[in-house]
């Protein structure tokens, strides 16, 4: 067993073992907003970058201690798949999977060109899934230096998850301002049938961090924010900055079943004022 | 004006304006000295709900006016309340409370949401009209039944869900709850639903002779939301039929919702035959001029029976007819559904509508007595009824003539 395991190593560049496939796949569900992502694999771990007509970017970094086994045979590796049919081969045995077993998976990929494997296996029961993968297109790279921000917001994600519950829907763009005076916090929407300001002081006590050195508002697209508001119904924390460009930097720390920690970052470009 | 709801209030608040939303489309806003009152109509006005908040509901309520003064009122897009509480079964948890606020000549209302985490939500909902609604109704009739929420919900459960009216027939032993069928229905093409009700099951039980009476379910089944969650026992109080059907809930000296509701006017087999010989006789069949007729009636505020009765009665024939109508296309073109096929007429496209009212019918799947697609097929007469409406600030409608008072 060893043996034939040991010999069959060395033909893939990449190989990864995951006890509870539960620990993957709702982070990439949650970044599952458009079919083609970017995978980077480096000895760190697992990066899958998700764009959106070059505005919006989501990246998961899921880290090589969530698997319990990770060998990478070259010092990078990047390639594009089709997340939609990888998340539906993830959860593929999730509803027919009885209380307290888990689901185990093999990743494996062999060399440049050919197809990521996927090995699914509940209680006995494997599936062998297979998903085409392409060469890497470019994506974007957005400047968000730690160093000198403007403003940050760490919130509970589940008291923001409620209070962003039921936003209005048909607005069409949202406007976000952080500022060192009072509202602090304030997102502003806007429909025909309804305006609505949501405002968050800072000492509320879904803040968890605040700082802000000077005021700062922008508006985005509420169909861009959507993908961020389903992944702060997913984290535990969720963390808020605007460059002074307005460009906006969410990041959202989740939880997984294993108790273990996966970041997701989500850039979103603002609206420009027509006027 | 302005006034407070505490965490547990914002969440009936919440529902009574869910239940409201299912009768009708723009939400009416009266202040009256010590209550708040809701109040909606539906786009055929064959069905009216309102709620009353007592002051009590409040924990702070100041209508800010002198008694002199006109009380506060106007009339909102339902729509745009509702955004504001779209999931009233959280609300309780994370809200501390409501604030609700418009100053008499604003063009908003300002409702205020105040989080229990120190966050708030405030929105302002757009006022379309400062007008009022107003029904008059009568609370004392001779027949009363008053039922747990989850016998009727255990009940009306059973119907399909496409169902639109049921009868209800009483006895002083039992109480009967079946399917309507439509004069032009084959009746053994449909699913007939029957359920019995011993008179022990209701918490109150006034009935005398023997009676069947037909409405709409979806007011019921927007009541029954509201009382099942409020865990409120319904009554339902009716005439003969003809007469509307009030459906009550109330939480006794807080707040009580009331839905009037029109019921078809014979629910025997003989229903459109009957009524056209019934009406006929006074009104003629030239049903056009019975709305002409309506019109300054309303105006004058001065509606006699003859007419009210006229107005009920065409409310319900339409439904009638319209169903077997759209079932039965062909046959209704030349037997005696004319009165339908008047009200479209000058338009050239007769079979088209009925075309188009067949596939409408039969892509609904939600039980829904269809005003929307009756007001499309009686649009240009029911329109005609309504403009007086638009000029006067107060809407008198003509549900029971005998409920009718007039005060000035």
């Amino acid at each position: 067993m060893n043996t034939s395991s040991s010999s069959q190593r060395f033909n893939y560049l990449f190989e990864a073992k995951l006890d509870n496939v539960k620990n993957l796949s709702p982070v990439l569900k949650a970044i599952n907003f458009k079919d083609n992502a970017t995978i980077f694999i480096n000895d760190k771990g697992l990066k899958v970058v998700v764009e959106d007509s070059k505005c919006v970017q989501a990246s998961a970094f899921v880290g090589e201690d969530l698997f319990q086994e990770f060998h990478l045979r070259t010092d990078q590796l990047v390639f594009c798949l089709d997340l939609t049919v990888m998340v539906e081969c993830l959860s593929i045995l999730d509803n027919c999977s009885s209380a307290g077993t888990t689901t185990a998976l093999n990743m494996y990929y062999k060399s440049i060109g050919s197809p990521l494997k996927l090995l699914i296996e509940e209680g006995g029961i494997i599936t062998d899934c297979s998903l085409k993968t392409k060469d890497a297109i470019e994506i974007l790279e957005f400047d968000f230096p730690v160093e000198n921000e403007l403003n940050k917001i760490i919130f509970r994600a589940s008291d923001l998850k409620e209070i962003l519950n039921d936003i209005d829907t048909n607005s069409e763009s949202i406007e976000i301002l952080i500022s060192p005076n009072p509202p602090h916090f304030r997102i502003t929407t806007n429909s025909i049938t309804n305006q609505c300001y949501i405002d968050i002081p800072k000492n509320s006590e879904a803040v968890e961090i605040f700082s802000s050195k000077s005021p700062i508002s922008a508006k985005y697209k509420y169909t861009q924010l959507k993908p961020a508001i389903k992944l702060i119904a997913v984290s535990s924390k969720t963390s808020i900055r605007i460059n002074e460009e307005g460009l906006l930097c969410f990041q959202f720390m989740i939880k997984t079943v294993s108790k273990l920690v996966v970041y997701v970052e989500y850039l979103c470009t603002p609206l420009v004022d027509d006027e | 004006m302005k006034c407070n709801i505490l965490g547990q209030n914002v969440k009936v608040l919440a529902r009574a304006l869910h239940a409201l939303a299912r009768v009708g489309d723009d939400l009416f806003i009266d202040m009256i000295r010590d209550r708040l009152l809701l109040r909606t109509v539906n786009s055929t006005q064959s069905a009216f709900a309102e709620f009353i908040f007592l002051n009590r509901f409040f924990t702070f309520y100041n209508l800010e006016t002198d008694y002199n003064d006109e009380p506060p009122k106007c009339k909102i897009s339902m729509k745009s309340f509702l955004t504001v509480f779209k999931t009233p079964n959280s609300m309780d948890r994370m809200i501390d409370g409501c604030e609700l606020s418009f100053e008499p000549d604003a063009s908003q209302l300002i409702l205020k949401i105040q989080f229990s985490n120190g966050s708030t939500k405030t929105h302002f909902l757009p006022i379309i009209e400062c007008e009022s609604l107003q029904v008059k109704y009568k609370k004392n009739v001779p027949y009363k039944i008053t039922a747990s929420a989850k016998l009727l919900t255990g009940a009306v459960k059973n119907f399909r869900v496409n169902e639109d009216e049921i009868t209800l027939s009483v006895s002083p032993q039992k109480t009967f709850l079946k399917t309507h069928v439509d004069t032009n229905t084959e009746s053994s093409k449909i699913v007939h639903t029957e359920l019995c009700l011993l008179a022990g099951e209701f918490e109150y039980y006034n009935v005398g002779n023997p009676l069947s009476i037909t409405f709409c379910l979806k007011q019921l089944r927007a009541v029954m939301m509201f009382a099942e969650s409020t865990s409120l026992p319904i009554t339902i109080l009716f005439d003969t039929p003809g007469r509307p059907v009030l459906f009550c809930v109330s939480n006794e000296a807080i707040y009580e919702g009331n839905f009037v509701v029109s019921s078809l006017s014979n629910s025997d087999s003989q229903v459109t035959s009957s009524q056209e010989s019934d009406s006929s006789g006074r009104i003629s069949s030239n049903q056009p001029a019975v709305i002409n007729r309506v019109k300054p009636a309303l105006t004058n505020k001065t509606v006699n029976t003859l007419e009210s009765d006229a107005k009920t009665q065409l409310v319900s024939s339409c439904a009638t007819s319209l169903s077997s109508a759209s079932k039965n296309r062909r046959q209704s073109r030349d037997d005696e559904n004319m009165d339908f096929e008047f009200d479209c007429s000058n338009n050239c496209n007769d079979a088209m509508d009925c075309n188009d009212v067949d596939n409408q019918r039969l892509s609904m799947n939600e039980s829904n007595f269809d005003y929307s697609l009756m007001n499309k097929v009686f649009g240009r007469g029911f329109q005609l009824s309504s403009r007086p409406f638009l000029a006067v600030t107060e809407k008198v409608l003509a549900y029971d003539s005998d409920g009718l008072e007039f005060s000035d």
